[in-house]
């Protein structure tokens, strides 16, 4: 449409009052409809001095840096990215055991508690969906599965499932998840899709390869090896409503069961024989954790903020 | 960069007590009509692009549906395929029992979404899932096979199990899909970032004490238990990293648009599917299946 108007004739000697309305009615015109893609100068060309960063480039476009809004960044102990319609929260921890975080089910218990480098709180001004990542070594130390061969010489006559349970990697030590917990309601304390399992590494040796009054601890000797130490990954995606979520990892030991220990004393009759754990001490080392928010619907403030903003009335950080 | 300010209007020869001329106003005209084929980032107030310039969804909503991912909470245990079978869609449900949520099918890991290069620029399929499968099991349980060395070799040895994501053309069914790992000699193969989980020997085969023999006879039969987790990325341009989509191994050629599907696939090293043999006992002859499940597969697309 462009500007259109052709001003005053040469013919006309005086102006009129109709001329300056059809020449303000015009601007009016171009100004409030009348721009379209040939009103628009060509873009500059991008100089030489320009192009790094961007080699693709021959043109500038009329939306600069100075344009953007920017991003704002946070550093520890929660690094993230909030931008306008995004944000990205990420955790990283190194491989060294001082780097590492361990649980035992006497430290830790048996519920689920957050693994720590892998959880954040997202905060969702809209809906959002989000995407989590993380990947994680670890493995158990200091328990003592029974090897396939505990049951003996006797299995084929016993129960049928003794050789179900033995063996590298199948003594439960304890169960990891993603748990997502929202002040609006969502909450999840083990997500059944990411669970992911750690096993006892440890092995003893044959039933009686020594014998069965050789009294001591698995024999005194037992297989430390490295075939239960895993890089385990998990991903998940979900829909957010507005409102403040904690998401992140979880861990749940299992409870501290025993198996004998072969080592009598037999001091006196008060004496028991030892007992070792069947899982003891789990460890998690080189943690890494992106968390992806897109949002993408606005907020209806008054239906879905207000819920969130007043449920628990104990928070003191309530908004 | 140019600072050309031509874009802007400049209104001529009105004064307060002064005469309107023609010329003045056809000076203002003219200026206005030069401003219609120059119109710059000058004229553009810098009040920049925050969250209230966002004033529909319109803008914002990119997001797949249901269908563009699928989960499983459970485990459940399925039957491996067969080395000659090849590669084969995991069955991850079975009617009345677990069945995968969301994504196109009960039964399969399946997701499809709607490409468009206009808007699409890059996807992300991703997948992570638990994979266990008690290799120490098989063959005689029995302690006193740590002298029978054929029976070990037979039945727990090369246990490996491959795992990739298929992903169709833009437009393509799974159908008519080429089944082979995208490789320099399977171009057109459309199984993408394969991986292998298999136990060495001394856990599987002779895992009790035969081979490497430790001193004193470990039994170290074990199962593989681990996570799998696979990543594969498209994209609708070439970029230096992926410079060549027509024949590439790494990013998905998806310069065209249409429906794209993806599933998850496996396939096993073993030609026959061995049991657990327990002389005498109720357990001769069970056959061990891989436990599978708690499952992820989803795909993440970047707009233009």
């Amino acid at each position: 449409m462009g500007y259109n108007w052709p001003g005053i004739g040469s013919s006309k000697s005086t102006v009129e009052a109709d001329d300056l309305m059809e020449g303000t009615a015009r601007a009016e015109l171009f100004l409030n409809q009348g721009i379209g893609p040939e009103s628009f100068r060509e873009a500059d060309p991008v100089l030489n001095g320009e192009t790094k960063g961007r080699p693709n480039h021959t043109h500038e476009g009329y939306i600069e840096k100075r344009h953007i809004f920017k991003p704002d960044f946070y550093a520890a102990p929660s690094p993230r990215m909030e931008a306008v319609s995004s944000q990205v929260h990420w955790r990283t921890t190194g491989h060294s055991h001082s780097d590492g975080v361990i649980f035992t089910p006497t430290n830790a218990g048996t519920g689920y508690i957050t693994i720590p480098g892998t959880a954040t709180r997202l905060k969702l001004r809209d809906h959002a969906r989000v995407y989590f990542t993380s990947t994680f070594y670890c493995f158990e130390f200091g328990g003592l599965a029974f090897p396939k061969g505990w049951a003996g010489d006797d299995d084929a006559n016993g129960d049928k499932n003794k050789h179900h349970l033995f063996g590298g990697e199948m003594r439960r030590a304890g169960t990891i998840g993603l748990a997502i917990h929202g002040k609006d309601g969502y909450k999840s304390d083990s997500l059944g899709s990411t669970k992911r399992y750690v096993y006892t590494s440890t092995l003893y040796p044959f039933a009686s390869a020594f014998g069965g009054e050789s009294r001591l601890c698995a024999n005194g000797f037992c297989l430390l090896n490295m075939l239960g130490r895993h890089q385990h990954n998990i991903i998940y995606t979900v829909d957010l409503d507005p409102g403040v979520y904690d998401i992140g990892l979880v861990f749940s030991c299992r409870d501290a069961a025993t198996v004998p220990a072969h080592s009598y004393v037999a001091i006196n009759d008060f004496i028991e024989g030892g007992e070792i754990r069947k899982n003891k001490s789990v460890f998690f080392m080189a943690r890494n954790m992106v968390c992806d928010v897109t949002y993408h619907k606005r907020a209806q403030a008054d239906e879905q903020l207000a819920g969130w903003r007043t449920l628990n009335d104990k928070d003191p950080q309530s908004i | 960069m140019s600072s050309d300010t031509s874009g802007f209007v400049t209104t001529a020869g009105l004064e307060e007590g002064k005469t309107i001329s023609k010329a003045d106003i056809n000076a203002t005209r003219d200026s206005w009509e030069e401003a219609d084929n120059s119109i710059s980032e000058f004229n553009i107030r810098e009040e920049g692009l925050d969250r209230r310039s966002f004033d529909t969804n319109d803008t914002w909503t990119d997001v797949l549906n249901r269908q563009s991912r699928c989960f499983m909470s459970g485990l459940r245990d399925v039957q491996h395929p067969l080395a000659s079978q090849g590669w084969k869609p995991i069955r991850f449900g079975r009617s009345g029992d677990t069945k995968v949520v969301g994504g196109t099918s009960e039964e399969f890991a399946s997701i499809s979404f709607d490409w468009d290069p206009q808007l699409h620029t890059y996807v992300i399929l991703r997948t992570s899932f638990w994979f266990k499968f008690d290799v120490g099991l098989l063959g005689s349980a029995q302690r006193d096979d740590a002298g029978d060395d054929n029976n070990f070799e037979i039945k727990r040895a090369d246990h490996d199990f491959q795992f990739g994501i298929l992903v169709t053309a833009p437009g393509e069914t799974i159908g008519d899909s080429s089944k082979n790992v995208r490789t320099t000699t399977q171009p057109n193969g459309q199984i993408f970032c394969p991986v292998q989980v298999g136990l060495n020997r001394t856990w599987s085969a002779d895992s009790t004490g035969t081979f490497n023999q430790i001193r004193h006879k470990f039994d170290r039969r074990s199962a593989i238990a681990t996570t799998v987790s696979m990543v594969v990325g498209g994209q609708s341009w070439t970029t230096n990293s992926a410079p060549n989509l027509e024949n590439n191994l790494g990013a998905i050629d998806l310069r065209e648009s249409g429906l794209v599907q993806a599933r998850l696939y496996w396939r096993a090293r073993k030609d026959a599917r061995e049991t657990c043999d327990i002389s005498g006992s109720e357990t001769e002859g069970q056959e061990i299946k891989a436990e599978l499940g708690n499952m992820q597969f989803f795909a993440q697309v970047f707009r233009r």
